[in-house]
């Protein structure tokens, strides 16, 4: 009976999966807050205590593989600075990223209308140069993106002006420099290629599979700030939620939904795990029992 | 609620099928999968294609070079023949200029880089904590000493040029203790990653199972569960007629 | 013809390797626009050698469907969604969006094929790690049980309801336990960090050590054979 079950078909853990997950979001609950932590505190601050009219680069390096885990984060961070009244400029390094991060630019005009397109944000585009456009950047913004998406001069667009008169050239003249990442090309190649050499302050969300990486990047202050995945995502919206309330519109967003998602199905696992060692260990001790009877 | 206009309407039915095409795999490897899957590569090449091409070559070769603006960019384009000469067998051999530019610059763009941002950086943030007596440091005193040990056993146990016995060893194992620790943490954030991707899908299945989009999922699952029905009977079929 | 075919693709590699490091050490305005112009033929490249890619993976599928090999109408169904993304794409001029912000034909092919096909294929995963964790995560050595106890920490301090469980634990023992942030805090900040960065530094190593070994020609496997 116990070996029979160890080789359970693992269809029905699919369909324990499937139902852990679409349940709790037809039936949606919200019976616990997510406590925030410091690497995703670190972001919010930078974001909100840099003055107004601060101009960030904004990396959209994801395609539509990662964005259930990480538009929440891009949103709430996008809110937030639109909201502080920063400019940003977006790019991307993916190229299934680029109708995504259009979709979520016109997102933002909706939710923002007061936003002044090439003004208050821009699109650049993508570029298919992975590291070296990073590298690139480093030493000249506008050479690495002559046009921007819709094929006007870069060099032209007023907001790489700060408000200090003095011009946007490389990436060290950003205020602050944000990439959004599934993987390569994304924050790794920001740390190495763009945070190294231009000293820029570089900040950052990755999905959970490889949060454990940029760990070491954050302690070393290479980054100020780190989101994590869908969790991550539902940080930001708290700390945005918490602070701004109403303020800002849709302040708490898919983030906050899914991960009350994600605890059904993370205690279902834990679950599986632990029954799934209970019945070895007895299978196990039984085997060992009857060898020790035959003897 | 009014529903979307006809072409969206479209999209969402093909969305969903592809969605469940894919899913199907779960209950065994199928046609209806593979045409996913295959759809998948196709769909994803031809995309990419034209992204490389607008966003990158189109700008930055073909304008330049016909602007005339850069004569140096003749130096790529001279490339991108060599690298499309490989499907020319008498002259496949000229496409290594390209891939040995290609290798070099890559190289070369890494090494510098790589030993200030993941070599000297990290080392210096392991051990600064530790001679940092007083000063700005946020790290407490432990988590830097813990830090440290971690990093010089986890060096050991990939050290393989000294023979792992005597205190070596015992540095090593407690290198495996820590790599444990890390990667039962990402099978931990893992199992959060890939979970949250399917609450993105399942998320757009139940959103287009309404009445606004002529309830695509539900028809759709069901009509992909009897397809499915079908190619199980027809292939347990085939296989008794085999055996 | 051994100087064509071996010894001057070496010299390149050398050659335009040595450049860009010269250039990042050495800092000055002729250097920063030798490397700026590098760096330009690189993404050039690297945009056309994904194309390449895309090309091969045409060909082999044409072998298939010409040469009518098993699940030849697979490769039909590859080649087609190529071409047809292709053609959509060249008839848009590459945009997604028209100037009203309503989706072209592209557009539609993207967010109605590629979004689902791509997302779906990732999200597939969740089946089977959930599977995984149930058929092989066993605690059979005290590494292991280490590995497992660490996976599951994880699991329970990520999920917003196992933080408020613990919480409810916490305070029931009168403030005597760490609090759930604390663990995975300490966990993934100090032990990961300790971990990971042991292994970022033996990998940062090895890609220097093979990035000089290319440089100076010692390893030549992306040149293929010798004829």
């Amino acid at each position: 009976m116990l070996d029979r079950l160890l080789k359970l078909d693992r269809r029905w853990i699919f369909l324990c999966i499937a139902v852990a997950t679409a349940l709790p979001l037809i039936f949606p609950f919200s019976l616990v807050r997510v406590e925030v932590t410091d690497p995703t505190r670190g972001i919010f601050d930078t974001i909100d205590t840099l003055p107004a009219g601060s101009v960030i680069l904004f990396s959209n390096d994801y395609d539509p593989g990662s964005a259930a885990e990480l538009r929440p984060m891009t949103l709430a961070i996008l809110r937030h600075a639109f909201h502080r009244k920063q400019r940003v400029v977006v790019m991307t390094l993916w190229p299934g990223g680029l109708a995504l991060t259009q979709d979520i630019l016109q997102q933002m005009t909706v939710e923002f209308p007061h936003l002044r397109k090439n003004e208050d944000w821009a699109f650049l585009g993508y570029n298919a140069g992975q590291q070296a456009a990073i590298a690139n950047m480093v030493r000249n913004l506008t050479e690495t993106y002559p046009k921007d998406r819709d094929g006007m001069d870069t060099a032209s667009l007023p907001i790489l002006v700060k408000a200090d008169g003095r011009k946007i050239e490389s990436l060290k003249d950003f205020a602050y420099v944000v990439s959004i990442s599934a993987g390569d090309p994304g924050l790794e190649q920001w740390v190495i290629y763009g945070q190294g050499e231009s000293g820029c302050l570089l900040g950052g969300g990755s999905t959970a599979v490889s949060i454990t990486q940029y760990l070491s990047y954050f302690q070393a202050k290479q980054m100020n700030g780190l989101l994590g995945g869908l969790r991550g995502g539902a940080e930001y919206e708290r700390l945005l939620k918490d602070k701004y309330g109403t303020e800002v519109k849709n302040a708490e967003g898919k983030g906050s939904v899914g991960v009350q998602v994600l605890s059904v199905d993370h205690f279902l696992i834990i679950a599986f795990i632990l029954f799934s060692n209970v019945i070895y260990f007895a299978s196990k001790l039984r085997t060992a029992a009857s060898t020790g009877a035959e003897r | 609620m009014e529903p979307p206009p006809l072409s969206d309407l479209i999209g969402v039915w093909v969305s969903v099928a592809c969605t469940l095409f894919l899913l199907s795999f779960l209950y065994r490897d199928n046609p209806l999968y593979k045409v996913g899957e295959n759809l998948f590569v196709g769909v994803s090449m031809g995309y990419y294609a034209i992204r490389y091409y607008y966003d990158t070559i189109h700008p930055k070769l073909t304008m330049e070079l016909w602007n005339g603006t850069d004569r140096w960019m003749i130096v790529p384009a001279i490339m991108t023949v060599l690298l499309f000469m490989r499907f020319i067998k008498p002259l496949a051999w000229t496409s290594r200029y390209a891939y040995a530019a290609l290798m070099g610059i890559v190289s070369g763009l890494a090494i510098p880089r790589f030993v200030t941002s993941n070599l000297m950086t990290p080392m210096s943030a392991t051990v600064k904590p530790l001679l940092t007596v007083s000063g700005d440091s946020t790290v407490p005193m432990y988590p830097a000493i813990i830090i440290l040990i971690g990093v010089v056993t986890v060096l050991t146990y990939f050290f393989y040029s000294i023979e792992h016995k005597g205190p070596v060893k015992w540095l090593a194992t407690a290198g495996i203790y820590f790599l444990m620790v890390s990667f039962g943490t990402s099978f931990g954030l893992t199992v959060m990653g890939r979970v949250s991707l399917l609450i993105g899908r399942c998320d757009d299945l139940i959103m287009y199972a309404g009445g606004r989009y002529f309830y695509a999922t539900p028809i759709l699952l069901a009509g992909t569960a009897l397809v499915l029905l079908l190619w199980d009977r027809h292939d347990s079929r085939k296989q008794a007629a085999k055996a | 013809m051994l100087f064509l075919k071996r010894q001057l693709p070496l010299f390149l590699t050398f050659l335009f390797g040595m450049t860009v490091m010269v250039c990042y050490y050495v800092p000055n305005r002729a250097s920063d626009e030798v490397s700026g112009e590098i760096l330009k033929w690189l993404e050039v490249m690297l945009a056309v050698a994904l194309i390449l890619g895309a090309t091969v993976l045409v060909v082999v599928h044409g072998e298939q469907i010409l040469k009518q090999k098993a699940g030849w109408a697979y490769s039909l169904i590859v080649i087609g969604s190529i071409l047809a993304g292709v053609a959509l794409g060249l008839w848009e001029n590459g945009k997604e969006y028209t100037e009203e912000a309503e989706l072209t034909s592209f557009g539609w092919f993207y967010f109605y094929l590629y979004i689902p096909l791509n997302a779906t294929m990732f999200a597939l995963l969740a089946f089977f790690i959930a599977s995984a964790a149930f058929r092989a995560f066993r605690a059979r050595t005290l590494a292991a049980f280490c590995l497992l106890a660490t996976a599951i920490i994880i699991l329970f301090g990520q999920a917003p309801l196992g933080a408020w469980l613990w919480e409810k634990l916490y305070h029931a023992t009168g403030d005597r336990i760490p609090t759930m942030a604390d663990i995975t805090g300490f966990m993934q900040q100090v032990l990961v960090v300790a971990g990971k960065r042991g292994i970022l530094i033996g990998v940062s190593l090895g890609v220097i050590a093979t990035s000089l070994r290319v440089i100076i020609g010692l390893e030549r496997g992306y040149l293929g054979g010798d004829k």
